[in-house]
């Protein structure tokens, strides 16, 4: 299964979740409440759950607070992602197959 | 049952075509092949007893074959062709006769006149049936002559050459017929498809020859052998009531405009359609056949399963009513650790920070199995109780069979049983989870670990609204095939005429516009909707989704959208050479007429049926189809000022209204014995051929000139 390197980066003082997803650097931020930025990143992961399966994985985060949440948000979001590779299948949305 | 008076089984005379020579074997084979019922064999100037009889013994009474000869005849140096035929009862008187009468003379070679036929075969009371406008043919004052010297003056006819001249002459008081003169048994098959056909069933020569002589006695027991029924009318606004005997026949009703003809017609027709059955008063020209086959769609339905296309409403319903759903707060999450090491006590609770386990999927599960535990004990029970099912198979291999079902159904609602335990079970912990979070963050006043980022929720809702525009889309996509439905034939080089229907889905891509909306929904509006779908499909995982949908729903008229069949387009139109054709009105009284016809009734009534019809189509293909309904059985009731119909389909019932000085009167006859008589005073009488020609056709000058027309062709 194909695995999307995550990481936690700061910029600005801000700090975001960054997916990175065929090169580009999916961002959800931690600093501020942003739902429409989080939804951008959704949409973009499910569009790529039709293409196929895949998990997230972050390396050894820090113990700071945003790396906690990032540890904890990555872990929800892959048990998330494996179900709604399941509803994909089950709406015969996946690309490729019926 | 057709008759024919005229046929040659032997080479007699020199000139004679060699095929005209037939064994009785083929001859026989021949002719049982057609409707032929009854043969006359006229030989030119001979008769062959032995060849006769051995016909008439392999027949053996399937084909009545009466014994004749065609006669030599010279009058004033001029020589015709007589055909003499008589009773199978006086075979023997007749073959002595002309023995007697040829003796010393060859076929070629013999000759007589008129007095020596009458005086040598008179007393048979044979059929005297003469060329007439037929070569070689007799004048007029040679069969003047004949009746002037026979005491069988019924039985002079005129031979003529085709049904067209036999109907002329018979419409001037000519008794006329016509026979195939065969001069090729190979051909007979085809020729005898022209030949008379019997209005009624006649039984023996005998029986012919009364008929000639329209003996009441005979028509009566004839008339009575025909299914009748007397009908009490009330045809008119006033109280007057009319007692009509009709036949399960033609029944013509004639008379002058305004004589209440049309208020009979509808009086029968509400009679039958009180007893219940199907009848109506099919008036020509009263409807238009684009009208008839509602090609604007008025009435057009479609049920779309039966063409394997769902009707998408809970789709629809579903995308129309579609909101976006929020996803978790990162804050949650922050707030969370932020407080995490803050409360010991609830740390001990580990029961809150679990993470909530699959449930959806484990529900979906459960139902796939609880549907199949479903249809397995529907056809469980079907099979058990399904009479025809015990009837096919054998008991053993029936039990054999359903303890396997029985069994399937126990294993299938054991895994169904597990199916929703866990289903239930992850419910219950999810349940369990979220309210002991609660009550921890409740008592502590610390926040609890987010349940799930929010994904699953969002990506469901968008994976369904997609799954739902594609299923739109899907069925949208379904071709519906075309209706053709033949109606008639125009004729010549037109051909057929068909009613060709179209049915498809507005896509967002169709802009023909002979096609028009099914529902009564604008052709606009479909295609605004159809496109919109598209692009929520398109959308599906964008962020401007809902505005999509939201504009969706502003469509001016897509409130009226419920399902697919809201976006059915429909296109009917006329097709005749594989081109759209715009049918005249003469032609579509033509088709409308021949499709009244064609219908499976026991009663049709048409009034004036000839309305814009011509001649040829009356005789060719109407009267056929009118006469081939009385023979079935069938009540077919006509009013008609058309001597066509009202004649040549040689009614069992002329019904004539008529308006004098003294009111309205109604006479009832037929053709057979020529008379009508009016059905409140038995003692007046009319003549049914005389008042046919006046009424049907404005006076017997009018029959006339249609007779010179006719005899020219």
């Amino acid at each position: 299964m194909e695995k999307l390197k995550v990481e936690v980066i700061e910029e600005n003082f801000r700090h975001y979740i960054c997916i990175d997803s065929e090169g580009e650097g999916l961002r959800i931020p931690l600093s501020e409440d942003n739902p429409n930025a989080i939804k951008l990143v959704f949409n973009k992961l499910i569009t790529r759950l039709k293409g196929g399966k895949y998990e997230l994985t972050m390396g050894d985060a820090g113990q700071d607070l945003f790396s906690q949440v990032a540890k904890e948000y990555v872990v929800q979001l892959n048990r998330e992602l494996k179900e709604v590779y399941k509803d994909l299948e089950h709406y015969g949305l996946i690309e490729g197959k019926e | 049952m057709k008759i024919d008076l005229h046929t040659h089984t032997r080479k007699a005379k020199k000139g004679d075509a060699k095929t005209r020579e037939v064994s009785p074997d083929v001859l026989c084979g021949i002719v049982t092949s057609t409707d032929v019922k009854i043969l006359a064999i006229t030989n030119h100037n001979m008769f062959d007893r032995e060849q006769y009889d051995e016909i008439c013994d392999k027949l053996n009474g399937e084909v009545q074959v009466w014994p004749g000869v065609e006669l030599d005849i010279v009058e004033r140096g001029k020589r015709g062709h007589m055909l003499l035929i008589v009773s199978p009862q006086k075979v023997t008187d007749f073959s002595s006769a002309l023995d007697t009468l040829t003796k010393g003379c060859t076929p070629d070679s013999f000759t007589t006149d008129i007095e020596g036929v009458v005086g040598n075969f008179d007393f048979l009371g044979p059929l005297y049936i003469g060329h007439y406008k037929k070569k070689p043919d007799l004048s007029e004052e040679d069969l003047e002559r004949l009746v002037g010297l026979t005491k069988n003056k019924s039985r002079v006819i005129k031979e003529v050459t085709n049904s067209i001249s036999a109907g002329i002459f018979v419409s001037h008081g000519h008794p006329s017929i016509y026979g195939s003169d065969i001069q090729d048994w190979e051909k007979y098959e085809d020729v005898a498809k022209g030949l008379p056909e019997l209005r009624f069933p006649v039984e023996s020569f005998e029986h012919f020859c009364l008929l000639l002589e329209k003996d009441q006695l005979t028509i009566n027991t004839i008339l009575d052998k025909k299914k009748a029924e007397i009908l009490e009318l009330q045809p008119f606004d006033d109280d007057t009531k009319i007692k009509l005997k009709v036949y399960n026949d033609i029944n013509i009703f004639f008379g002058s405009k305004g004589t209440g003809k049309s208020c009979l017609l509808s009086s029968i027709a509400r009679h039958y359609s009180d007893s219940g059955v199907d009848a109506r008063v099919f008036q020509s020209g009263s409807t238009q056949l684009a009208e008839q086959y509602d090609l604007k769609g008025k009435t057009f339905s479609i049920n779309l399963e039966t063409h394997g296309v769902n009707y998408c409403t809970d789709e629809i319903g579903a995308l129309k009513k579609a909101r976006e759903v929020d996803v978790t707060s990162l804050n949650n999450y922050i707030s969370y650790f932020s407080a995490e090491n803050r409360s010991k006590s609830a740390n001990k609770i580990f029961l809150k920070d679990m993470e909530r386990v699959e449930e959806e999927a484990a529900k979906r599960k459960f139902k796939e199995y609880d549907e199949s535990t479903k249809t397995l004990q529907n056809f469980y029970d079907f099979m058990s109780k399904d009479d025809v099912i015990r009837e096919v198979f054998k008991q053993g291999d029936l039990d054999d069979m359903m303890n396997k079902v029985q069994s399937l159904l126990q294993t299938l609602g054991e895994e169904r049983w597990k199916r929703f335990v866990e289903w239930k079970e992850g419910h219950l912990l999810n349940g369990a989870i979220e309210k002991i979070k609660l009550e921890v963050s409740r008592k502590t006043g610390l926040p609890g670990k987010p349940s799930g980022t929010g994904f699953r929720e969002y990506a469901l809702n968008r994976i369904k609204i997609d799954a739902m525009a594609g299923k739109v889309l899907e069925n949208l996509a379904n071709p519906i095939p075309y209706g053709i439905e033949d109606i008639g034939n125009l004729g010549g080089e037109k051909g057929i005429l068909s009613c060709k229907t179209r049915v498809c889905f507005q896509k967002g891509d169709i802009t023909d516009s002979t096609l028009s909306a099914v529902a009564k929904v604008k052709k606009e509006t479909q295609k605004k909707f159809a496109k919109a779908v598209l692009k929520v499909r398109d959308s599906a995982y964008g962020k401007d989704l809902f505005e999509v949908i939201a504009d969706m729903n502003e469509i001016d008229g897509s409130e009226d959208i419920q399902s697919i069949y809201e976006l059915l387009l429909f296109g009917r139109t006329f097709v005749a050479g594989g081109r759209e054709y715009f049918p005249s009105s003469g032609e579509s009284s033509m088709l409308l007429l021949h499709k009244e016809l064609d219908a499976e009734k026991d009663v049709y009534i048409l009034d004036e049926p000839e309305k814009s019809l011509g001649n040829d189509y009356i005789n060719d293909v109407i009267v056929p189809m009118i006469n081939s309904k009385a023979k079935l059985g069938k009540k077919v009731f006509i009013a008609t000022h058309d001597a066509n119909i009202a004649v040549r389909t040689l009614p069992y019932n002329s019904i004539y209204r008529t308006h004098g000085s003294e009111g309205y009167s109604t006479y009832v006859g037929n053709p057979f014995s020529d008379h009508l008589v009016n059905i409140g005073d038995e003692a007046d009488r009319l003549d049914w051929k005389k008042i046919s020609m006046k009424t049907l056709e404005g006076g017997e000058s009018a029959f006339g000139e249609r007779g010179k027309i006719y005899g020219e062709t």
